[in-house]
């Protein structure tokens, strides 16, 4: 279930299906196979990031920088990230 | 001038001073950079119609290779790389232009390479420039999309990113064509140190160090690039609203189900003008044929086979070029892309990707551009499923069968025979999905690979490049399955023209009735004269090699409630599954170009009989037609695309077996059920 933005306080990682639309984070770690792991780095998705949610649900629209990335859920959902104030 | 900022540290890497003294010919320039920068756009103004499709061995991944003037007497040949985000990636598009990249096997590695660059996200295109750099091979930088950068508020210091990368950058506008004259001229300058040892501006040490590459990115950026980057920046509302719109649940769905009906009533409106013209002009040309050559074998070869088999092929080129034409239009808005996730949502639970809509609604037209558009499904199993189950969709060569076998079973009743139309394209429909559940947890065992895509930003199409790509697209068919396709044409033709069977006694006694009222009812004479043609027609289709396996193979298909004029109808159909109407008209009607939506037609059909006498087309047997119709493989030039497609003759040869197997079954099922249930 989406929730608000979380304080920037709160260190725990959380699924990306956590956040709702117009939350900020940074993507902590990614549980997914590795080449796909690559794939999402390549696109600018990589551990450390930021991104802001566009869209929550399947598909998940997230921005990082100038790349806007569709994720279907089932990869969102192995998306460990910390969420961060907006701006 | 400023030192260029240093790569990180990595391997050592083949050095082109290593390379042998460069062989004489048309400089070798690679175009290289991710999806949707703009790079076949930019190849297009370089290289315009001069272009061919090239095909990496052992893939299906495509490349085109075209050639340009670089200045006086001097040409040089371009290779439009797939797009793809790394090098280092384990897919087919990375692992072929690593290959192009490092002159492995067949290929002879490029002189220069030119990075094409989306100047709106270049950190992001800077990881794959940091590899192709550290490559060391000559490059130079095209900027692309630099108005749509500035637009956007960023300002862009070319001087500086050139010194930052330590190779030459030119901004470019490829749609407009503006800089491309410079960037050439670049290209040229570039090239002009052939032979003579690069020597990098900066050590990218170990390109396999992801977070190595991107400090390296985001530092050139910084230095050259200024304007909103930060994540959160204002969005762009429009995209924000489109994105919600395309992708929702419902309303998803429901714009996609009116985009595809569109696609769909324009191919099939659009088509159907320069099919007939095609087939026209091809029946002309027998015609002169007809008359030009004196009759015998080679006459019907040419007139028959060798045109008949070409017109089979060249028929199918305003459906692909169309479809092409219209699929790259929609690309290129943005709009696939989102509505690839759309069907990814239903497809997935089936064993299919998002990306399979595209092949499975193109098989509707034609099972042909459908299976060639799968190459859009990067993953293998993915792609492979999607071949082996594309030819299920209703494609227009079974409508002249659907209508004619409705015709026959709902005579009347027009309402009826619409639902058992419908009826058809669901089972087909439904076999697809249904055999792409089995194949993904059995032959082709794994999930099908999660949807991550870059949903591109929308804008525009361009019809020069969608108009590229159709013509493209029809070059490539020709050349490839046009040769395989036209074989098996000019096969089959040979099977139902010969052995000659001398006419039937009962034609002589007609023409001689003809002889005998000629003077006094010349009307009567036609009537006799015309009788007499049918039934030479029917003893020629049943005495040829193709009328004697109708008759060899009949117990086989007796099960179904075929006899052998059904059986025959069956075997031919395999060339052109609306050959079948052909035979049938030429069996029972006596002209192959009866029109089966002619009352009267149907009406002789439905009274054809038996050699015992009783009915041809009961319902049983017509339903059972009609079923094998919707699940049989009865198309050998798809299944000669299969073959080229799915990388094998196993895979053309297990779609064959599959199908016809399921369409056999089903069909008996059909037929032995209603004939329990008491219909005849």
């Amino acid at each position: 279930m989406p929730t608000a933005n979380l304080p920037v306080l709160d260190p725990a990682p959380r699924p990306l299906t956590e956040l709702a639309p117009g939350c900020c984070g940074r993507l902590h770690d990614c549980l997914l196979l590795s080449e796909e792991a690559k794939l999402l780095a390549a696109l600018g998705l990589g551990t450390g990031c930021r991104f802001r949610v566009c869209r929550a649900g399947d598909p998940w629209i997230l921005e990082v920088k100038a790349t806007r990335i569709g994720l279907a859920d089932t990869v969102a959902a192995r998306l460990m990230v910390l969420p961060e104030p907006v701006g | 001038m400023p030192q260029p900022r240093a790569l990180p540290a990595s391997r050592p890497q083949p050095r082109p001073t290593d390379r042998q003294p460069l062989p004489r010919g048309p400089l070798r320039i690679a175009l290289i950079g991710n999806p949707n920068t703009g790079k076949t756009t930019l190849f297009n103004r370089l290289c315009g119609l001069r272009a061919k499709t090239a095909n990496f061995p052992g893939t299906t991944t495509d490349a085109r290779v075209g050639r340009l003037q670089l200045g006086p007497g001097e040409e040089a040949e371009v290779f439009d790389l797939p797009g793809l985000y790394r090098l280092s990636l384990d897919l087919p598009e990375s692992r072929a232009c690593r290959a192009v990249l490092e002159g492995e096997g067949l290929y002879r590695q490029p002189e220069v390479v030119v990075a094409v660059l989306d100047a709106t996200n270049l950190a992001r295109n800077l990881y794959l420039l940091g590899e192709v750099l550290a490559s060391g091979l000559p490059t130079v930088v095209a900027l692309n999309m630099v108005d749509l950068a500035r637009r956007r508020g960023l300002t862009l210091d070319a001087a500086r990113l050139a010194a930052e990368l330590g190779c030459p950058v030119v901004p470019i506008m490829a749609r407009k064509g503006e800089g491309v004259a410079e960037l050439l001229a670049a290209v040229a300058r570039k090239a002009q140190l052939r032979g003579a040892p690069t020597h990098p501006a900066r050590a990218l040490a170990d390109p396999s160090d992801f977070a190595a590459l991107e400090r390296w990115a985001e530092e050139v950026v910084e230095a050259s690039v200024g304007g909103p980057q930060a994540v959160g920046a204002a969005a762009d509302t429009l995209t924000e609203r489109l994105d919600q719109a395309f992708t929702h649940p419902v309303a998803g769905v429901l714009l996609f189900v009116a985009v595809m009906g569109v696609l769909f009533w324009t191919i099939f409106a659009l088509a159907t003008v320069p099919m007939d013209l095609i087939e026209a002009t091809f029946g002309v040309l027998g015609g002169w044929v007809q008359k030009a050559l004196p009759e015998g074998a080679l006459r019907d070869l040419v007139a028959n086979g060798v045109l008949g088999g070409i017109a089979g092929t060249v028929v199918f080129l305003p459906q692909i070029c169309l479809l092409f034409f219209l699929i790259s239009l929609l690309e290129d808005t943005g709009y696939l892309a989102r509505a690839a996730f759309v069907m990814d949502r239903i497809l997935c639970r089936f064993g299919l990707p998002g990306h399979a809509f595209v092949p499975l609604l193109s098989s509707h037209a034609c099972a042909i551009p459908g299976i060639l558009s799968s190459r859009l499904i990067p993953d293998r199993r993915d792609r492979l499923t999607t071949i082996l189950v594309a030819p299920f969709m209703s494609c227009s060569a079974r409508l002249p069968v659907y209508v004619l076998l409705t015709g026959l079973l709902f005579a009347g009743r027009p309402l009826l025979a619409g639902w058992a139309f419908a009826g058809c394209y669901l089972l087909g429909g439904a076999a697809a999905l249904v055999s792409a559940f089995v194949a993904r947890r059995t032959l082709l065992k794994g999930r099908s690979r999660p949807m991550v895509l870059e949903l591109p930003s929308y804008k525009v199409p361009s019809l020069r490049t969608a108009l590229f790509v159709a013509l493209d697209q029809g070059k490539d068919f020709l050349r490839k399955a046009g040769t395989t396709i036209m074989g098996i044409c000019v096969l089959m033709w040979w099977l139902s023209a010969y052995p000659h069977t001398p006419p039937p006694p009962q034609a002589a006694e007609l023409e001689q009735k003809a002889a005998a009222v000629e003077a006094t009812a010349p009307q009567q004479a036609a009537a006799y004269r015309a009788e007499a043609a049918e039934a030479v027609a029917r003893s020629a289709q049943a005495g040829s090699f193709a009328g004697r396996l109708g008759r060899l193979i009949e117990p086989v298909f007796r099960p179904l409630g075929y006899d052998w004029q059904l059986t025959m109808g069956v075997l031919t159909s395999f060339v052109a599954r609306e050959v079948f109407v052909s035979t049938m008209s030429v069996l029972l009607v006596g002209e192959a170009e009866a029109d089966v939506a002619d009352q009267g037609v149907l009406d002789r059909l439905r009274h054809a009989t038996r050699q015992d006498g009783s009915p041809l087309f009961t319902t049983a047997a017509s339903a059972s037609l009609l079923v094998f119709f919707v699940l049989a493989m009865q198309c050998l030039p798809t299944l000669a695309v299969t073959r080229r497609e799915a990388g094998g003759v196993r895979w053309a040869a297990l779609q064959l077996g599959y199908m016809s197997s399921l369409a056999y079954l089903a069909a008996f099922l059909t037929y032995r059920v209603l004939l329990a249930l008491g219909v005849p």
